[in-house]
């Protein structure tokens, strides 16, 4: 009877566990702290709105190799760590989505219809050996039947991987094309002809002007709206405005971009002190004219209230980025600092449009001056290195008639890198508070708007050229190719301020990756030491290598007896020579091995064997006190 | 609670009377760093404790019950039970009194492997925050092992069987979540049953505070579970100590 009550209790007292479990659980949801030093698991305030967005269910199909990565070598523990990392985060999506997001685990095994399925997905596939295949990717899908796919977590994006599995949600949410409005003083848009009329144009020869790739490219993309610059308003519902080389734009059509953005608009400018590709028509009256042209253009009418502006007609020179080119064709190449290089040094890594920009080519670029503003918050994306410094042509005319000596003789060392890039956030004030006189009376005084809305933002280049087709393309059989990354960044950007406030606010990650820092350098020392030494010794090798040649070639049959035995004992000698300098080789490099070794077999024997001679010593301690303490004890009897 | 004082320190220092503590703390340091370095700590050029860390629900499931065995059988078996609930002491004070001896030495086991932390630190720039957390779990799941097999330790005299019956229950729990497992449960029981099975799951939980998270969900999950077993083994005593 006892034991049965008992039963019952023990029974309740789980339920009673059990329950209360459920219970805490459902009542603390999230509540914790992350301790890692990035917040690595903690997800941005942006990707808690684009989740709570979510009105269907998605499902997160994550496909990695994990057996043909366990089988592989050591390398791989590489991805097994990302891998975890990926699908820790994903599980916060999944916690973080009461129930809209299912996460789905798949090992896609070869020849399985797991595997056929990744593949018509387009997860990259890379083949590890004869039968294992190389898989990781997500394919992101709803209730609709669409999908968005992440092909492959390129190492390379590790920090930014929230931002790339937030940025397919939001594009597995949204369903149309984006729209971009292109104001452009420079015929970057091409003549606008059907295919038709253009053929016909160029079959009667006149002259038709291609789009430049830039624009074919995007279109890929968007939907691209031409705005004449002489118009008085911008379109209504544009996802964001595109202003290159702006130049004599009128007041009214400036205002209407202000209060663009003061709606919560988009705003990518890129101005130039001096754009290559902004050539005056021939005017026959006055040849000389186009000596004077100024091929400058700025939107400081606009800017300036929100903290940043261009430098009127000074040029941008870095010699520590500056690329060599010819000037003229068969000319030979030579420096020339206003032909920028920008490298990973020159971009700002925590900002997701250029954290992985390394390749960027700019010409005559200009400065960008920065002044922090109440309540906005502007983050330079490029800069040159830190003796960047400016230039100011005397004349125009010193610009049509570029000469790279008195370029490099006039550039002197500046402190400070310049800033040719800068992003800008948060609250804008307008530059029309009292708005702007037109011909027409409808416009209103309170239909201004003041300051902007959520989601305004405004991206700076001081430089046009950087799109050209000679600085971004390449002409190949296909037609034009990439070239270097500059394309990718005005694509970054386009993509980073498209449509979804809550993905410019995220920003990259930071230190994923923690090397053994101490291992890594004595590697490189090791190499450094011993290279000298491995290109000493191979020289000698080859040496005796021909000394043991030449000495073949002297045999011949007439004098093999005669030179027989002077032969043998100079060849061994040699042989032994050989045999020397490859062990020393050998030896030199294996000493990186060694030392690794060494340091790996310490800090076991350490952990190993160190803890329990820790545990000895407490033992030993231990009892010498107890010892002591009988000892009293016994005295204190005895007396 | 001095009766519990009482009972934590007569029961700590019986661990170093004996060399009983000794050879625990030697096998669990040797095995701990031994995993480690086996499972490709040095190969992975990490800086980070995730391997040493990912043996512990393991290397606990074997110690723990070892150190929890004698706790209640050996005191049922030499009949000193009935000595020890003479003395004006609560059952409760009683299993909370060793309840946390037994714990603080499996802290000091675990504080005891701190070179491996200083070796990590020598090799490179870890992020402490993991390695925080991780000690935390380790003591979290350290002690609802414990609370388990104390439970089993009251429940029977033999030390053999106790031993036993702990490391099924403790591993029942630590693999409850696991894949394999819920896929071959799934067409036997309901999914709700199945979720309540994964939720259980010691593995997750440990996982979840490893990799540097502290959530109050798994760390309340932790001390509800070993409030629980704790529990019910004073609802055994109550009814056996006399026996």
């Amino acid at each position: 009877m006892k034991s049965i009550k008992q039963i019952i209790t023990i029974l309740l007292i789980g339920i009673i566990s059990i329950f209360s479990i459920l219970l805490i659980q459902n009542l603390v949801g999230n509540t914790g702290f992350d301790l890692t030093q990035n917040k690595l698991y903690t997800l941005s305030k942006g990707t808690r709105n684009i989740i709570s967005s979510i009105d269907k269910p998605i499902t997160f199909n994550l496909y990695y190799a994990r057996k043909a990565t366990l089988k592989g070598n050591n390398q791989l523990q590489f991805w097994n760590n990302y891998f975890l990392y990926v699908k820790n985060l994903l599980t916060e999506y999944v916690k973080l989505s009461n129930g809209k997001i299912k996460l789905n685990i798949i090992d896609p095994r070869p020849f399985s219809d797991a595997e056929e399925q990744a593949l018509l997905y387009g997860i990259q596939k890379i083949p590890m050996s004869q039968d294992e295949n190389f898989f990781f990717g997500l394919v992101m899908t709803n209730e609709l039947g669409r999908d968005k796919v992440i092909k492959i977590f390129e190492p390379q994006r590790q920090e930014l991987v929230e931002y790339d599995i937030s940025k397919t949600i939001v594009n597995l949410l949204q369903r149309d094309k984006s729209t971009i409005g292109i104001i452009s003083s420079i015929p970057i848009m091409g003549d606008e002809l059907s295919p038709y009329m253009r053929q016909m144009m160029q079959l009667q020869g006149q002259k038709t002007r291609e789009p430049w790739g830039i624009i074919t490219h995007l279109k890929q993309t968007y939907k691209l709206i031409n705005i004449d610059t002489k118009i008085d308003k911008i379109p209504d519902n544009l996802d964001f405005l595109l202003i290159i080389h702006p130049k004599q734009i009128n007041k009214n059509l400036l205002f209407s971009i202000d209060q663009y953005v003061m709606s919560g608009g988009k705003l990518i400018i890129l101005e130039d002190p001096h754009c290559l590709n902004d050539i005056p028509k021939p005017n026959p009256q006055n040849p000389y004219a186009i000596l004077q042209y100024d091929a400058s253009s700025n939107l400081n009418q606009l800017t300036k209230k929100w903290g940043v502006d261009l430098i009127d007609k000074q040029i941008v020179l870095d010699r520590n980025i500056a690329l060599s080119t010819p000037l003229a064709q068969g000319q030979a190449p030579q420096l020339f600092l206003p032909f920028l290089g920008l490298n990973h040094q020159c971009v700002n890594k925590d900002e997701i449009i250029t954290a992985n920009l390394n390749d960027l080519t700019f010409l005559f670029a200009g400065k960008l001056n920065i002044k922090s503003q109440k309540n906005l918050n502007i983050r330079p994306l490029l800069l040159t290195t830190k003796i960047g410094n400016t230039w100011q042509p005397k004349s125009a005319f010193a610009l049509q008639n570029i000469n790279p000596n008195s370029i490099s003789n006039a550039y002197q060392e500046g402190d400070k890198a310049i800033v040719l890039s800068a992003l800008i956030t948060g609250q804008f004030k307008t530059n029309f508070p009292n708005g702007v006189k037109t011909k027409r009376k409808d416009s209103k005084k309170n239909n201004i708007i003041k300051t902007s809305k959520t989601g305004a933002a405004v991206v700076i280049v001081a430089d046009v050229d950087f799109i050209s087709d000679s600085l971004a393309y390449q002409k190949s059989i296909f037609g034009l190719a990439i070239q270097g990354q500059n394309s990718s960044l005005l694509l970054n950007t386009l993509e980073y301020l498209s449509g979804n406030n809550d993905l410019i606010s995220m920003r990259s990650r930071g230190q994923f990756q923690r090397p053994f820092t101490l291992i890594d350098n004595i590697e490189k020392q090791s190499d450094k030491k011993t290279k000298q030494a491995i290109k000493d010794i191979t020289s000698r090798i080859k040496t005796y290598q021909m000394e043991l040649q030449n000495l073949e070639q002297q045999t011949d049959s007439t004098n093999v007896n005669l030179i027989q035995n002077k032969v043998l004992n100079q060849r061994q000698k040699i042989e032994l020579e050989i045999r020397n300098a490859n062990k020393e080789l050998r030896i030199l490099q294996n000493q990186k091995r060694i030392e690794v070794e060494r340091i790996k077999n310490m800090l076991k024997n350490i952990n190993l064997f160190g803890s329990a001679l820790m545990v000895l010593v407490i033992a030993l301690i231990v009892s010498v006190i107890q010892k002591k303490h009988k000892n009293s004890n016994f005295i204190g009897a005895i007396k | 609670m001095n009766s519990i004082i009482s009972i934590f320190k007569r029961e700590f220092q019986s661990y170093f009377a004996t060399p009983l503590a000794y050879v625990f703390l030697t096998i669990f340091l040797i095995l701990s760093s031994y995993q480690t370095f086996a499972n490709g700590f040095f190969e992975s050029r990490q800086a980070s404790l995730r391997i040493f860390f990912s043996n512990m629900p393991i290397l606990f499931i074997l110690l723990v019950p070892a150190i929890a065995m004698r706790l209640w059988s050996e005191e049922r078996k030499s009949k000193s039970i009935e000595l020890l609930f003479t003395l004006p002491i609560t059952t409760t004070q009683a299993v909370l009194g060793k309840f946390f001896a037994a714990w603080l030495m499996l802290f000091v086991a675990l504080f005891l492997t701190f070179p491996i932390v200083i070796s990590v630190a020598y090799l490179g720039t870890p992020d402490y925050g993991p390695i925080i957390t991780g000690y935390v779990g380790s003591v979290l799941l350290a002690g609802s092992y414990l609370s388990i097999s104390l439970f089993f330790s009251a429940l029977t005299k033999n030390q053999v069987i106790s031993f036993i019956l702990s490391v099924v229950a403790c591993g029942c729990f630590l693999y409850a979540g696991s894949p394999s497992i819920l896929e071959s449960l799934q067409n036997k029981l309901p999914i709700n049953i199945i979720e309540i099975i994964e939720s259980l799951s010691f593995i997750s939980r440990f996982e979840s505070i490893q990799r540097g998270v502290l959530q109050l969900r798994d760390i309340s999950f932790f001390l509800v579970l070993g409030a629980g077993w704790l529990w019910a083994t004073v609802v055994i005593l109550e009814e056996r100590k006399a026996e």
